[in-house]
């Protein structure tokens, strides 16, 4: 029998190794991965399932008096177009928002445009446990017009949180079908913002325990809050002035968190773990376990206060699975 | 595999015996005057294995760590940001992350915030997230296999059409030991060899009518990177000219056409399902955010950029032109037999120096080195002239655009960089000279002689054909 050349073998290789690469990108993944835990009197036990070799980290996270965000609401309106950005790619980056939240454990948001958003601010519920996220630094006049007697400022008078990305909170409005205006003076609604920064800062210290126990990832410092403001909280990576890449402050009951920068790939994954995470304007780092596992492990967390979140993340930088165990 | 040189078979172990009968440098010579292909091919991978786990690009290798965890989280290689090619690469990408999982690598890389400097910097490439050494060892390895293959590939093919090993060996080593080769797959991580390799490869099936085969392995070679696609004319020609008969040459062209759709709807049909089509041509439309803040054109060199890919767009009518004029004289070319050959090879390799009439990313290069090196040894040695000024102002200009980059890795990994050395470094590039950053002029000046040196060829094209020709005045 004539044997099979070496060029022809190789090239029938080729063939059979791109369409093995194929099946395999989209029948072998994702893998299998999941996470459970339980409240002890010590603190709480897990145990963790992947079928692909992974790191993953557990964090306990204290959350003080508050609760964690529990709903988000995303803002997006194509008729209020952003300063930073058109239609299409404000809703190709929510897009990519939203598959962020879902891999990192957080499933329950929803979309609003315009009008809901006013309906929400003129009626919230009750806000507590529940986020909104403005994503361009942006806000639409139905809301926002740069008074103190604006509506946006309802929702964190009812104890809701606000995750502002894209700007500083308040520079920017739009009217339906124009282009956003810059508002003069944001700090008459938004007195935080006062000292925000404007340029981009060198930011190579974390916050830790936080920053590295979650895998932060954004170093930018474009738009943070000055941390000379009485009540702005650093997160993520600092400057050595103290700008951080996430910042928080209280705005009554309810909290602002501003992550910096102009909306990109870190932003947008700092952003989803921060929500799937549960982290409060009070958290702080109660206990965390590192590591790196395949098929099953299990170990606990030891912690004494009472309002936890136990947070699980696998993949390390590049999170591929993620879930809120308790809290 | 192995490499026939002159009727003798290397296996494996044979330079240990040589070294075992103790007859040390005598030994070695023996060796290398028997085996050069095997000498070279050793030599070229010491020389990789000395600088794949140290020296890496952070951006693009990040990138392809990004899109492993993507399919790991099950958004294939479209649904979540991170991957921009077409979906060939990150098919090896998926394949890569199950050794990776076989080896139990689960650390794919670290932030090192201390690198956060380089927010400040006008390049917006440095990466602070850097991979480990043994996610960047996989990628790279993988790569290093393929380059391999692409040298015995060129080896066979000028083996094939001058019947002269010496030659097949000299076109191995001008391959296998040529620095941007070497550089691509060894430092970038990036996967243009592969293009290169199925490029070679279907050259090699058609001059073997094996055409349903070719036109697979080029459907293959297009979606991996589009260069190919540039020299579908002259390849189409190849066929025609060995298929003379009517019947034969229409059955020849069937087969090809249906093995490269066949292999298209395959390479294709998860994203046709899924409906990420047209995500995968993103990187002709955009890779870059769509969210921008403040103007776009920040120095000269981003405006260089910009006017850059007006005249690269404009450039396409010419370039598509000159290949359309380059096969339709192949084909109407009188000679036959190894006569055709040879000057089919020549234009094909001037066909691959035509696409680049603008000055290309270095590593996109590579796809002209195969047909370069088989001009070199088969028809004008002189051709070794632009050879070594492309594989060198190639890699130094790739050098110069990543620059300091390439030092993370050693610098996160192995501490063996200082922190300083490379601010310092950042911050020379970012430096000014009349208004103009070092880097901008830098990357001028060296982007400048890598155009020069492709250019060469043809300056090289007309003095050989004036010595052949002497008393013509045209070519």
């Amino acid at each position: 029998m004539k044997r099979p050349d070496a060029v022809t073998a190789i090239a029938v290789l080729l063939l059979v190794l791109v369409l093995a690469g194929g099946a395999l990108s989209y029948a072998a993944y994702p893998g299998e991965y999941g996470a459970e835990g339980v409240s002890t009197a010590t603190g709480a036990d897990f145990r963790l399932r992947s079928s692909l070799s992974t790191e993953y980290g557990v964090i306990a996270i204290d959350n003080g008096t508050e609760a964690p965000v529990s709903k988000l609401y995303i803002f997006i309106d194509p008729d209020y177009v952003p300063y930073c950005t058109d239609a299409s790619g404000a809703d190709a980056y929510i897009t990519q928002v939203e598959k962020e939240l879902l891999r990192c454990g957080f499933d329950n948001f929803e979309r609003v445009d315009a009008k809901k958003l006013l309906d929400l601010m003129l009626d919230p519920p009750s806000a507590v446990e529940m986020g909104i996220l403005i994503p361009f630094g942006t806000l639409p006049d139905t809301v926002y017009t740069g008074q103190p007697a604006d509506e946006f400022l309802n929702w964190t008078a009812k104890g809701g949180t606000v995750y502002w990305m894209g700007g500083i909170p308040g520079a920017y409005k739009v009217s339906e079908g124009e282009d956003a205006v810059k508002v003069s003076s944001p700090e008459t609604v938004f007195s935080f913002v006062t000292g925000a920064s404007k340029g981009e800062m060198i930011a190579d210290e974390p916050v830790d325990p936080m920053c590295s126990a979650l895998n932060l990832i954004s170093t930018s410092t474009r738009f943070a809050l000055s941390p000379a403001y009485p009540g702005v909280e650093g997160m993520g990576v600092k400057t050595s002035d103290g700008r951080c890449s996430i910042s928080a402050v209280k705005d009554g009951p309810g909290t602002f968190f501003v992550i910096a920068g102009i909306p990109g790939s870190e932003q947008r994954h700092d952003l989803s773990i921060l929500i799937s995470a549960g982290i409060t304007y009070q958290s702080e780092v109660a206990d965390f376990e590192t590591g790196a596992f395949r098929g099953h492990t299990a170990s606990s967390l030891e912690y004494t206060s009472t309002n936890v979140s136990v947070y699980v993340i696998y993949g390390g930088y590049f999170p591929i699975f993620g879930k809120r165990i308790i809290g | 595999m192995a490499f026939k040189n002159l009727g003798t078979v290397i296996c494996p172990g044979c330079f240990s015996i040589y070294m075992s009968e103790g007859r040390g440098a005598k030994g070695i010579k023996a060796f290398i005057a028997r085996h050069p292909a095997v000498f070279i091919a050793i030599v070229g991978l010491a020389i990789r294995a000395c600088l794949i786990p140290f020296f890496t690009y952070t951006y693009d290798v990040y990138h392809w760590a990004l899109t492993i965890s993507n399919l790991r989280s099950g958004e294939g290689l479209y649904g979540l940001s991170g991957y921009y090619y077409t979906p060939v690469w990150g098919y090896f990408l998926a394949g890569i992350g199950s050794i990776a999982d076989l080896l139990r690598i689960a650390d794919f890389g670290d932030m090192f915030y201390s690198l956060a400097f380089v927010n400040g910097s006008e390049w917006d490439y440095y990466q602070a997230l850097v991979c480990t050494p043994a996610f960047t060892i996989l990628v790279k390895a993988t790569l290093t296999i393929f380059d391999l293959i692409t040298g015995y590939l060129i080896y066979v093919l000028v083996k094939e059409h001058t019947g002269d090993g010496k030659k097949a060996v000299a076109a191995f080593g001008l391959w296998f030991l040529c620095p941007i080769v070497i550089y691509t797959s060894a430092i970038h991580g990036m996967f243009d060899v592969i293009a290169v390799m199925t490029l070679v490869l279907t050259v090699l099936l058609l001059f073997r009518r094996r055409y349903g085969l070719a036109g697979a392995v080029f459907a293959v070679s297009i979606f991996t990177k589009f260069f190919p696609f540039y020299l579908t004319l002259i390849l189409l020609v190849l066929v025609l000219k060995q298929e003379k008969e009517a019947v034969a040459r229409r059955k020849a062209l069937i087969t090809l056409v249906l093995g490269f759709v066949a292999m298209f709807v395959l390479i294709y049909l998860p994203q046709i399902i899924d409906g990420t089509f047209l995500d995968t041509f993103s990187f002709v439309t955009s890779r870059v955010s769509e969210i921008s803040v403040g103007p776009e054109i920040k120095d000269v060199w981003n405006l260089i950029q910009t006017i850059g890919y007006t005249v690269v767009i404009m450039l396409q009518v010419v370039i598509l032109s000159v290949l359309f004029v380059i096969a339709w004289r192949t084909y109407r070319l009188p000679q036959e037999g190894s006569e055709f050959v040879a000057k089919y090879m020549h234009r094909l390799m001037l066909s691959t120096a035509v696409i680049f009439l603008w000055t290309p990313t270095p590593t996109y290069l590579m796809i002209l080195l195969p047909f370069l090196a088989y001009a070199a040894v088969t028809r004008d040695e002189n051709y070794i002239i632009p050879f070594v000024l492309i594989s060198v102002f190639s890699t130094l200009y790739a050098l110069a655009m990543h620059n300091y980059s390439l030092l993370f890795q050693l610098y996160g990994y192995f501490g063996a960089v200082p922190l300083d050395y490379l601010v310092g470094g950042i911050g020379w590039l970012d430096g000014t000279l009349f208004n103009i950053t070092n880097r901008t002029l830098v990357n001028i000046s060296l982007g400048l002689a890598e155009t020069l040196s492709i250019y060469a060829i043809y300056l090289f094209t007309y003095w050989g054909y004036m010595k052949r020709n002497p008393r013509e005045g045209k070519v």
